[in-house]
């Protein structure tokens, strides 16, 4: 049995002809994880079964969940593996650059699989340019 | 002295952590100047995977062992990590095959521990194969952002429902964990479609499944 966790369930114009599922495997046999409705929908419109696809949880928010309950341990073990001081307010800013860095052979690949030109384009500036 | 020359079998539990240098049977017998032949090599114990930048210590270009180092004592070999951006791997030492050896021998030649955690250079390090047959195979993509989370869930699939796990690279040397491992349930992070992705994989367990139940 395959099974497919898609833990890259955030789509964007950008990515969401890259992400479809194309091959029969995919479609037909592998069983689905989704993390909502929204993307229940996106499988079952690229041709998953829908008796494939289950809703979930994302692995790492429950992990998180679990580590999280008890705070004070958990900043005193980041604290000590990245050397960070407990006793001062951590903020914390996620920072996505992954579309900063795309080369323009990574944005040609994503329109040859069938995203549009315009939008790959407009989303992302080829790095070094 | 024949009796003494042969190897010894060491009985080993899967849940047993391995306590001190295991002796294992090498592929050419060595002789020292006393003309006295040695079979065994010692490995360290529990030879886990090992991610951080000190893999390649006390090795050359090649990543085989430098002679006179710790490691050419313990029996030498490769530690079957890749460098890079995404570097992970299912198993941990590789030891040596002799030149020219087949394809089934160098696959021998792998041996991954089976201890829960493993002590190696004073770290406990996880295991990344139970077994050759296994219930799941997590099959992960990145280092930096996967590998820490797919190693949670195999301690908690070993620990709350008591199922054999395997974590398999999908980038490098899947066809090697796909010949190693057996497993039943083959799970993958990503969707993605490229080479990369576990679908290539999925293939060759399908192929593996049907040539063996013929």
């Amino acid at each position: 049995m395959y099974v497919y966790l898609n833990w890259e369930q955030v789509l964007s114009p950008l990515n969401v002809e890259y992400r479809r599922p194309r091959d029969p495997t995919s479609k037909e046999i592998a069983k689905h994880f989704a993390w909502g409705e929204d993307f229940v929908q996106f499988l079952v419109e690229s041709g998953v079964r829908s008796e494939n696809v289950f809703i979930g949880k994302l692995p790492l928010a429950v992990l998180q969940q679990k580590a999280a309950r008890n705070r004070d341990e958990l900043k005193r073990r980041m604290a000590a593996r990245f050397g960070l001081d407990p006793h001062v307010r951590w903020l914390f800013f996620p920072m996505t650059c992954h579309f900063a860095f795309f080369s323009e052979y990574h944005m040609r690949s994503r329109i040859v699989i069938g995203s549009d030109e315009q939008t790959v384009m407009t989303h992302g500036v080829p790095y070094g340019r | 002295m024949a009796e003494l020359n042969r190897p010894k079998r060491i009985e080993r539990s899967d849940n047993a952590v391995p306590r001190g240098p295991v002796r294992t049977p090498s592929f050419r017998p060595r002789r020292d100047a006393q003309g006295s032949c040695e079979f065994g090599r010692f490995q360290a114990p529990g030879h886990g995977l090992d991610l951080g930048a000190g893999v390649r210590r006390n090795r050359g270009r090649s990543g085989r062992c430098r002679s006179g180092s710790a490691d050419a004592r313990r029996g030498g070999g490769v530690h079957h990590v890749r460098r890079g951006r995404d570097a992970c791997m299912i198993v941990g030492k590789r030891r040596r095959a002799r030149r020219g050896a087949g394809l089934r021998h160098r696959l021998n030649c792998r041996r991954i521990s089976l201890g829960e955690q493993a002590e190696v250079d004073g770290e406990l390090r996880f295991r990344y194969r139970d077994a050759k047959h296994v219930d799941i195979l997590l099959f992960t993509e990145h280092r930096d952002r996967e590998l820490e989370v797919v190693t949670e869930m195999a301690r908690q699939i070993r620990s709350e429902h008591g199922r054999k796990v395997a974590i398999a690279s999908s980038i490098f040397r899947p066809l090697l964990a796909s010949l190693l491992v057996r497993p039943k349930v083959v799970v993958s992070t990503s969707l993605a479609q490229g080479p990369a992705s576990s679908r290539p994989s999925f293939r060759r367990f399908t192929a593996i499944a049907r040539c063996t139940s013929t």
